[in-house]
């Protein structure tokens, strides 16, 4: 039984090839303004995993309940000041606090990608089928991080994306869910508002350990899920509120701003077509 | 029908992917058909069983791609194939131009700034100290003194412990920067536990966090070289050793070094954290080698050095012990023509010289520290003793053809030992006391005219102080009260050589400058969550007695100073801070008789007791965005002196006497700089542009006249560093600094210097490295007469295997071989001729564990 457990684990934690990071801008509803931040990929022949370092090292250490007291530790440190007298403040901009949420698991084997994120206040993920992204090979080249990368186009989602690609690293993936080429994807842009790009590319025998936590995400539906996001970003002071009993306001959510824009901020605009 | 032709027409490229030899199936390789124009049509992964289907209208000149990670890609002509096909792919690394997936270069956890060390390393650095050099915020002066933020720093640790004190210039010398996983700047950083969030730092420390391969374990590297100089003509060697264990309760660094390049050791060797000895002595005798502004001492040293130094910690529990022995030789010889001009208001004096010597300097210190550093309690016994021998022998031809030597022995002992309790919280009790004891027998010989003089000084003093201190904090605000006592007791007595009878005074010395001053410090300190105030009001009444060489006095001295530092987030910071003094005068000017400092200066104390005071006003502030990599940092500052004495100076003959008058000596002082730093992640590189400004006001008195003099010196500079391509890194330095001396209004020309430095590094594979360095110093003589010099210098290194590096190189290709200068002083000017180091070919080997 122990074995078997054993084997299982095994099976679930191949090793990389390669780990790729990428710098990933996309415009952002809180401030209207474009943001970047930083994921990374770890990919071999049969799968992939696409992530944020910080929100991985965050995530394993909450994964047992001594490390997520250790985090809780660390993160205290590093925001709270003591101030003479006994008083404190707490500022979590200071510390080494998670603020991605998404990861992507490709597999090749299966077919699917297995996509896991926080949608308004719950945790929830979704499979999508491989197929549901399909390209066409354009003829435009260009070279990225020394490697030649040709064009290729699709229209996924609700919006057109243009990706670059080398066949000199024969692996069909890329950042966040693109995946479906005959080389890695280094660069993806929808217009100028949505880029990820590869900054980085490095050998690598890291295990592509499976999701921490699994069972706190929920199983949800794709558009149904974007659409409770949009809701929650409408309406989060009313549903803290109910919620919790007591009255938060956001910086960034004054009773003039625009709704939010799905056409505009979101990098799956699709589910607003119903 | 039609569709059904269609299909017909299609061609199925089947087949199967396999390893080659064993024959096992690959699933998940790219299969990928291109045209005769060899664009992409079709592509697909094989399936689990290695097996592939592409469908294409016809296949005539199309090839066909098959690749996966880890075998070596195949391409197959589809031309008279027939499917399904069996492709064997050969095992074979896929060569992966790897572009370093990097981790933040410089991240910010709290008050912690962290350094990515590898991301900002270049092919060339060797130490941790190069890598420093290149993080913006981070500056390296010259001699190895670390800032932060135009700020000194504090502490110096490595994996969280202080092994080394003020020399952590044997730790930026010594540890391999690949040994270093990141520099951390913890800002604010109160070393004493026992205060925190009682008292307020405004100094930041550096921690080194090591890899993992280099604790636990010792890690030793060692270099030797070996090679010849054009000029000293004869061989040259350059050898160093290091060793470092960092343990969980042991550290250890001991480093040994020797050189006859030119390299200064005393980099490794000095305590930047050392306070001013309370024993006071300086050395009346000075016969010096003339120093050379904007050289490196490579280009000027003449030397043979040695140094040594071993540093051990252990810790028990809270508490940790450390000894620090080290010694030091250092042989320098020095050759220089000098044209001295004395501006006087009838007509100029010149004296021309010609000087040649050598000075040995040996220094043995030895430093032992218990330390417990707790929450609330912290106690420290330093125990510290110094011997340092210092010989100089100097020839000089010229107006006055002579030999001089000096002999400059200094002993040193002394203990401090300091106990701060914290209890009920915010109660802090602190106990200290300082004892040290130091002689300095000076001994000046002199063979001039065939006649042999000799001087003889005596000077040695013992300094006693003993404090104690509470301070209690509530709301925000710590009160403090620290009083004690200073006892101070020293005797200096000389006597002169038989000089020419022109020369006027007493040529005995028979003095005692004691003191017993009682102080008590009242300091207050606000502390709300943005901003710190600290007002520190220290009053003091001394006794100063003087064996009745001159009347005893009584004296109260009052200082009060008021900073205030406002931080309102992470980025910006900003201070301000204001004092005003009363300070007694050095008391190593009492002396009514001469004393000879060398062959033709002579320097009268005064019979007087004089205070002086003194106002100062500055404004400082530092920002940083680490997430773009941008430092700045700026300060002005503005201070008054008024002194009641003025030093003047006499010239009887050959020979120049300075004495102290009554006289009121007003001076102001007015100095700003600022440097802003950025990373420039392009090319893994930063910059970095600074600049400073300062001007000197004055009040002289020459010859019985009044001289008012303004100095005014500004200068800027700017530096960028990183590494383009893969194949090149690359560095360019460049410094201007322009100077102006006006007198009773009338203005010398700005002279000025400059200094640009280029270096490039080649690294055509893994194992070779090639460096160029060219150096241009543009110094102005005088007005509008510019000396140019240019250096130019070649490293090659090969790396044989991971732990052996051999290296050749090759500097001052040009061989030039003479530089000249001029400086002013205040009232005169000084023109040298001096010799460089030439040519210089040496061949080393480098050993890594």
């Amino acid at each position: 039984m122990l074995m078997c457990a054993a084997a299982v684990v095994a099976v679930a934690q191949e090793k990389a090839d390669i780990l790729v990071s990428y710098d990933v801008r996309a415009r952002n509803w809180a401030n209207d303004s474009v943001r970047s931040s930083r994921m990374s990929l770890l990919a071999n022949q049969r799968e992939a995993k696409y992530f944020n370092d910080l929100s991985l090292w965050s995530d394993s250490l909450s994964s047992t309940p001594e490390g997520e007291k250790q985090l809780k530790q660390i993160i205290m440190a590093a925001c709270m000041t003591e101030m003479p007298g006994g008083g404190i403040t707490m500022d979590m901009r200071k510390g080494p606090v998670k603020k991605i949420h998404t990861y992507v698991f490709t597999s090749m084997p299966d077919g699917k990608l297995t996509y896991y994120s926080k949608f308004g206040d719950s945790e929830g993920y979704y499979d999508e089928p491989l197929d549901e992204m399909q390209w066409e090979i354009g003829d435009s080249t260009t070279v990225i991080l020394g490697y030649e990368c040709q064009s290729a186009t699709t229209d996924y989602h609700g919006r057109r994306w243009t990706a670059w690609f080398t066949t000199d690293i024969p692996l069909p993936f890329g950042p966040w869910k693109f995946r479906g080429l005959p080389g890695l994807i280094l660069k993806a842009e929808a217009d100028s508002a949505f880029v990820f790009e590869a900054t980085g590319i490095e050998r690598s025998d890291r295990q592509i350990t499976p999701m921490y936590s699994p069972e706190k995400y929920q199983k949800m539906q794709r558009k149904k899920a974007l659409a409770d996001e949009e809701y929650y970003i409408n309406n989060r002071e009313a549903i803290i509120q109910a919620k919790f009993g007591s009255k938060v306001e956001f910086n960034h959510n004054a009773a003039d701003r625009p709704k939010y824009n799905a056409a505009k901020y979101s990098l799956e605009p699709d589910y607003k077509d119903n | 029908m039609l569709s059904a032709l269609a299909a017909v027409a299609q061609i199925n490229v089947t087949g199967a992917v396999v390893e080659q030899g064993s024959g096992e199936v690959l699933a998940g390789a790219s299969v990928i058909l291109r045209d005769d124009a060899g664009k992409i049509r079709k592509y697909g992964t094989t399936d689990a069983a290695g097996n592939f289907s592409l469908q294409a209208p016809s296949t005539a000149g199309w090839t066909l791609d098959v690749s996966m990670m880890s075998f070596a890609k195949r391409t197959v002509a589809l031309d008279g194939a027939e499917y399904p096909l069996r492709i064997e792919l050969e095992p074979s690394a896929t060569m992966l131009k790897e572009v370093a997936v990097k981790a933040d270069r410089i991240r910010e956890q709290g008050d912690t700034v962290s350094y990515n060390v590898g991301s900002f390393a270049q092919a060339q650095d060797r130490s941790i100290g190069d890598v420093l050099k290149r993080m913006p915020g981070i500056d390296v002066a010259d001699n190895g003194k670390i800032k932060y933020q135009g700020e000194d720093i504090n502490k110096f640790y490595i994996e969280g412990s202080d092994l080394l004190g003020g020399k952590y210039g044997i730790a930026t010398n010594g540890i391999n920067h690949d040994d270093v996983g990141a520099v951390e700047v913890m800002e604010n950083h109160q070393p004493l536990q026992v205060l925190s969030g009682i008292s307020f730092s405004d100094k930041a420390a550096i921690n080194l966090k090591l890899k993992n391969k280099a604790k636990a374990t010792w890690t030793f590297h060692g270099d030797v070289g070996g090679g010849y100089s054009w000029q000293p003509e004869g061989a040259v060697w350059d050898g160093e050793f290091f060793a470092m264990a960092v343990m969980p309760s042991f550290q250890n660094i001991t480093a040994l070094r020797t050189n006859n390049t030119g390299e200064d050791l005393s980099a490794s060797n000095t305590d930047f954290f050392a306070d001013r000895r309370g024993t006071g002595l300086g050395s009346y005798v000075s016969v010096g080698l003339p120093g050379v502004p904007s050289l490196g001492s490579r280009r000027t040293l003449f030397n043979r050095s040695f140094l040594v130094s071993t540093n051990s910690l252990w810790k028990f529990g809270h508490g940790e012990f450390k000894a620090n022995i080290d010694y030091s030789y250092n042989r320098v010889a020095s050759e220089a023509s000098n044209v001295t001009t004395y501006y006087l208001d009838e007509s100029d004096r010149v004296i021309t010289e010609h000087r040649g010597g050598t000075e040995h300097t040996h220094s043995l210190s030895g430093k032992f520290i218990y330390e417990l550093n707790g929450r609330t309690s912290f106690i420290n016994n330093t125990l510290r003793t110094n011997i340092d021998w210092d010989e100089i022998g100097l020839r000089t031809c010229g107006s006055l053809p002579n030999s001089q030597t000096a002999r400059l022995p200094d002993y040193y002992a002394g203990n401090s030992f300091k106990m701060i309790q914290r209890f009920g919280g915010n109660h802090l009790v602190t106990f200290q006391s300082v004892n040290e004891w130091e002689s300095m027998p000076q001994t000046l010989g002199i063979d001039i005219a065939a006649e042999r003089l000799r001087q003889h000084v005596s000077d040695h003093a013992f300094y006693t102080h003993e404090s104690a201190a509470y301070a209690f904090n509530i709301n925000g605000i710590t009160v403090g009260l620290e009083g004690g006592v200073k006892g101070y007791l020293r005797s200096m007595n000389s006597e002169l050589p038989e000089l020419p009878e022109e020369l006027p005074g007493l040529t005995r010395n028979v003095v005692n400058t004691d003191y017993l001053t009682l102080y008590a410090t009242p300091k207050l300190e606000y502390w709300m969550r943005r901003v710190n105030m600290t007002l520190s009001l220290p009053v003091s009444y001394a006794h100063y007695a003087f064996d009745k060489a001159i009347a005893d006095r009584d004296e109260l001295y009052f200082s009060p100073s008021l900073s205030l530092n406002w931080k309102p987030g992470n980025r910006f910071s900003g201070t301000l801070h204001g004092g005003v003094g009363r300070s007694p005068m050095n008391l190593n000017l009492i002396h009514p008789g001469l004393i000879m400092t060398d062959y033709r200066t002579l320097k009268a104390g005064t019979e007087q007791f004089y205070n002086s005071s003194s106002q100062n006003i500055s404004a400082a502030f530092s920002y940083k965005h680490t997430r773009r990599g941008v430092f700045a940092n700026g300060m002005v500052m503005q201070s008054w002196t008024h002194v009641p004495y003025t030093m003047s100076q006499q010239l009887y003959g050959d020979y120049v006497v300075y004495s102290y008058a009554d006289a009121r000596n007003d001076s102001k002082m007015f100095t700003a700089t600022g440097s802003i730093g950025k990373t420039l992640d392009f090319m893994r590189g930063s910059c970095n542009v600074s600049g400073s400004f300062n001007r000197n006001e004055s009040q002289l008195f020459s010859q019985s006249k009044a001289v008012s003099s303004v100095s005014t010196f500004w200068s800027v500079g700017g530096k960028v560093g990183g590494s383009p391509w893969r194949w090149l890194s690359c560095g360019y330095e460049i410094i201007y600094a322009d100077s102006r001396l006006a007198m009773n209004g009338a203005s010398e020309a700005w002279l000025s210097t400059m200094k640009n430095k280029l270096d490039l590094t080649f690294l055509p594979c893994r194992k070779w490295q090639w460096t160029v360095s060219a150096e241009h110093f543009r110094n102005e003589l005088a007005a509008n007469n510019f000396k140019n010099v240019v250096m130019l210098d070649t490293r090659l290194s090969y790396q044989l295997g991971k732990r052996v590096e051999l290296a050749a190189s090759l500097t001052n290709i040009l061989n030039k071989c003479s530089y000249n200068y001029t400086t002013y002083s205040q009232l005169s000017s000084f023109e040298s001729q001096r010799s460089l180091r030439g040519r210089q070919l040496l061949f080393s080997i480098t050993l890594r564990k």
